[in-house]
């Protein structure tokens, strides 16, 4: 019956978020006819509310919970609609026309591309639901806050942790796992956002090949490819950032790429809840804004300068900035005001050092300044350079949604992408591919690319350049119908089997789940809901797991779990410096955990054999703990105590506790 | 003509991109498959329905236990019942029985009566009230400290004179699961390998004293010999046609050895020499002989 409810709840909450973002979406586009875009600024509007209201509810009010989240967003989308009542449009007629215009054509392969794309949003949506998270990053920093704000009841600006990206990344993404998480009180629907993104990714590339005239039918299979693009797949059912980030970019280009044809300023306040949407998903994002605006100002000098003649018009472009900039900061600004006040950088605790007693020391520069000064350096550039080809070509690794040596661009970049690249070059030096709408993204899409092949190189580096293949292979689809290559029967039936098949492909390889063991995946699913957790369904990343997070879901939720927490690695052949604190977590959020500072309660060796200080039994007895963890991640320490059985390898419990 | 050269080289181009995009990752098909055949052949959970005069008063999925009795042979299994459907099953133990996979099993109540039992040939489940963690942690802690040893004495107290040790042999390990995610594990006995080509073990006896050693075994090779030195008799070769075991990804022949040895207070040593053994892998690897799984050891004078 409480589920019912809550289910109730959940939809009449978000229908609401997203009727009323329907109306504002239609008052702000108001003199736009194009169903793709009301339907993107439908969708940007929807996050930016909901982001709103859990950051009002968390960091000003500080009462955070299942009853004040729906009772703000209900007051919010009752006034919003109260204001908009005028702009209501209605949304079924247009998208059954939209729909009869694109299938109207006996064109096969959309037919096969729509059945497709239906069978890949099943199959994600069923991972959703039916899988728990079980990506690193998530264990680590995506979802251990909002279990905390959760258990707090409001959002504090620094978590007692040594995981220091959690007090230095924004954690916009963050705040849209705990909506979705606050009506069910179930982690079954965390990893909705980023689905939620990924699926997006539809329309705005729609609205984007729309916009330079590409037809509806040839911009759906487009946009249908670059959504099977298999880094889109793959991290569609994370609880990661890097969607958001991509195309909450794209979608504020686009934005800003339709201002810039229809010299509207309201267009700029959508542009803004875009981007200050993706500012809130990534400590990179700055960067990819001031790309975005660099190329947008020569842009908007050359078509719409006359904006700023006349006085009138002048006027209401300035308050259209100022606006935007309120939108962004309200969206965004919390994360890098909190970095600012409580450690006086805008980076927040990213790249901080630990003493041994637990303190942040001293900056190794962080992301702006390491951004500045590695521009002097070209070594990452030629690194990245030399990896170019085997990363596009996707070999070097096997799929996997960190993105490992590979860059999850598909097929589909490979025969579409790579060649519109050339072109999207080529457009800088041709006027008349310039003035495309689409020459704002691209030309963006190109020098950023560039420009972060400067500053940034790891292992997992292409999941923050998702943006490259989107725009390009939406790239290709425009220029191949302006170079009427498209009216070519051969071409046309050429080009529609590459897209088919790049498809097919993404979906068959990237099927079956990641990071767990497969033999097991059978019993997993059948499993009753509350043993479906990310402890039970985790078996390896990089290493096998230690064998105690099979035992989270027999351990009763009301007992508290101490585990060693380190920002350093503690020993030879440990994986990453990272703990994976979601692991101890039950789907409800329930259990209290504890993360103990290595230095402050144990003497250890490199080998990983540690004997514990007197501190440690005075804080599991006071705390009336019982069960400690010795596992950071993969790797566990051995401690020898005689107050603490090892029940199984990294995992102990204590005799003077509870 | 110069724009059709060129559309052709546009088409050419991109299929040459894919296939070579195709061609550099058709390792991801076969990565599909092995995916697709694990799935497969994974079971799904056993179902677990405890009945009271018959009727069914609670129910779970049950996942395949990593926990192991100190033989090595049941899997541990803990289920908490709600504190009323506990005190009330506890209450009528006799008419209480646990389903497990449609198998009906008597349930008895442990020793200290904080938690009741079902035992079968495979599996030992607890019930335990909602909310139990020491009786649990008890029992896991207990299981385990008995089972650090491969080493077993017929005869009563002789364990307490005689310890074997060596350096060429590995860590105790298993037993493992057949779905255990790293494939050398899968369906392993409990058990320690032992490197060859040849190793040397200590067997520390308190008094001087003759026992006869059974040492079974599991090799990789049906026609390993083992050769011993330092014994006064030669070792025996018992049930040689026994069936292979299917684990860790590889056929493991059995082999049970016995020999008579005289011990004389303090340290004996003793030589073993493989016949085959199976070349390191990696750097780090050693050369494994054979998969010691027990050594049972029985007083003969």
């Amino acid at each position: 019956m409480t589920g019912l409810l809550n289910g109730l709840v959940f939809l009449l909450v978000n229908g609401l978020v997203v009727f009323s973002s329907w109306c504002l979406a239609n008052y702000l586009l108001r003199d736009n006819q194009s169903l793709s875009l009301r339907v993107v600024a439908a969708s940007i509007l929807s996050f930016v509310h909901i982001t709103l209201v859990v950051l009002l509810l968390g960091v000003v009010v500080r009462y955070l919970n299942a009853l004040s989240v729906p009772i703000l967003s209900l007051l919010i989308s009752v006034t919003v609609l109260f204001f908009c009542r005028v702009y209501r449009r209605p949304f079924i007629a247009p998208a059954r026309q939209a729909f009869a215009e694109t299938f109207s054509s006996r064109d096969y392969f959309l037919y096969v591309t729509g059945f497709l794309f239906l069978i890949q949003v099943i199959t994600l949506l069923f991972k959703v639901v039916w899988l728990p998270p079980h990506i690193w990053d998530v264990f680590v920093y995506h979802l251990p806050p909002a279990v905390e704000w959760f258990q707090q009841g409001y959002i504090p600006p620094v978590l007692d942790t040594t995981v220091n990206r959690i007090n230095g990344a924004p954690l916009g993404m963050t705040v849209l796992a705990y909506w979705f998480f606050i009506f069910f009180r179930d982690d079954m629907l965390v990893e909705m956002p980023m689905l939620l993104w990924a699926l997006l990714l539809v329309p705005v590339s729609i609205a984007v090949m729309r916009q330079s005239g590409l037809p509806r039918a040839w911009s759906f299979k487009f946009a249908v490819l670059i959504f099977f693009l298999p880094i889109v797949i793959m991290q569609a059912v994370t609880v990661k950032d890097h969607l958001g980030l991509n195309v909450g970019f794209i979608a504020g280009l686009l934005f800003l790429a339709e201002f810039l044809k229809e010299g509207k300023p309201r267009l700029l306040l959508l542009a803004a809840a875009a981007f200050g949407l993706m500012l809130g998903y990534k400590i990179a994002a700055p960067m990819h804004i001031l790309m975005a605006l660099l190329v947008f100002s020569v842009l908007f000098w050359f078509r719409q300068r006359s904006l700023l003649t006349d006085r009138q018009q002048r006027l209401a472009l300035l308050k259209a900035t100022g606006l935007s900039a309120v939108i962004v900061l309200l969206v965004s600004g919390y994360w890098y005001l909190r970095n600012l006040l409580v450690y006086g950088r805008l980076h927040g605790a990213y790249g901080t050092r630990l003493s041994e007693a637990g303190e942040s020391l001293a900056s190794d520069g962080g992301a702006f300044d390491k951004a500045l000064s590695i521009f002097t350096n070209s070594g990452l550039f030629r690194t990245n350079l030399t990896e170019l080809l085997p990363r596009i070509f996707d070999y070097q690794f096997a799929y996997g949604a960190d993105l490992v040596g590979i860059s999850g661009y598909g097929p589909q970049f490979a025969a579409f992408g790579l060649l519109a690249l050339v072109v999207a070059i080529a457009a800088f030096f041709n006027t008349r591919l310039r003035q495309q709408p689409i020459f704002l993204l691209s030309s963006v899409a190109v020098l950023l690319f560039v420009a972060l092949m400067f500053v940034n190189f790891n292992i997992n580096s292409y999941r923050i350049l998702s943006f490259f293949p989107m725009v390009l292979i939406a790239y290709a689809g425009v220029q191949l119908f302006h170079s009427e290559y498209l009216e070519n029967k051969w071409i046309r039936l050429i080009t529609n089997n590459i897209i088919v098949l790049s498809i097919a492909w993404s979906l068959l390889t990237l099927l079956s789940p990641h990071y767990t063991n497969l033999l097991r995946l059978n019993e997993f699913i059948s499993l009753d809901r509350e043993s479906r957790t990310s402890a039970n369904y985790t078996s390896w990343f990089v290493r096998p797991r230690p064998e105690f997070y099979r035992l989270m879901d027999v351990i009763p939720v009301t007992e508290p779990i101490a585990h060693v927490a380190y920002r350093q690695s503690y020993s030879v052949g440990e994986a990453a410096p990272d703990t994976w604190q979601y692991l101890y977590m039950d789907k409800h959020w329930q259990r209290k955990t504890y993360g103990l500072h290595l230095p402050e309660y144990f003497d250890c060796q490199e080998n990983g054999h540690c004997k514990t200080k007197p501190v440690l039994k005075t804080f599991l007895s006071e705390n009336k703990i019982t069960l400690l963890s010795s596992c950071k991640a993969n790797r566990c320490l051995e401690i020898e105590d005689e107050t603490l059985l090892e029940i199984v390898p990294g995992f102990y419990y204590f005799l003077g506790g509870g | 003509m110069r724009s059709q050269l060129m559309k052709f080289v546009v088409v050419t181009t991109s299929l040459l991109f894919m296939a070579v995009y195709f061609f550099m990752n058709q390792h991801k098909l076969e990565t599909l498959s092995g995916d697709w055949a694990d799935i497969s052949t994974g079971e799904v959970a056993s179902s677990v329905q405890l009945m009271l005069a018959g009727q069914p008063v609670f129910q779970q999925r049950l996942k395949d236990s990593e926990i192991f009795d100190k033989e090595g042979v049941r899997q541990i299994y803990f289920l908490h019942l709600p504190k009323g459907v506990f005190a009330r099953t506890k209450a009528e133990i006799k008419v209480a029985s646990l389903v497990i996979d449609q198998q009906d099993i008597a349930l008895s109540s442990t020793s200290n009566e904080a938690a009741l039992l079902a035992v079968t040939a495979d599996k030992r489940v607890y019930l335990l009230e909602e909310g139990e963690l020491k009786y649990m942690m008890t029992v896991i802690w207990n299981e385990r400290l008995q089972a650090g040893s491969i080493i077993h004495c017929v005869t009563k107290g002789l364990c307490d004179s005689i310890s074997i040790t060596s350096n060429h042999w590995g860590p105790i390990q298993g037993p493992y699961l057949d779905s255990d995610i790293i494939p050398g594990h899968r369906g392993m006995p409990k058990g320690r390998w032992v490197m060859g080509p040849r190793a040397t073990f200590d067997i520390q006896s308190g008094k001087q004293q003759k026992v006869l050693v059974q040492i079974n075994l599991l090799s990789e090779f049906p026609d390993q010999e083992l050769i011993l030195r330092g014994a006064d008799a030669p070792l025996q070769k018992a049930n040689a046609n026994s069936e292979p075991l299917d684990a860790g990804g590889r056929l493991l022949y059995p082999g049970v050895y016995v020999v008579h040895l005289n011990l004389q207070p303090g340290a004996n040593k003793l030589d073993m020499a493989f016949s085959k053994w199976s070349e390191p892998v990696s750097k780090d690897a050693n050369r494994l002989a054979a998969y010691f799984t027990a050594i049972g050891l029985k007083q003969t004078d």
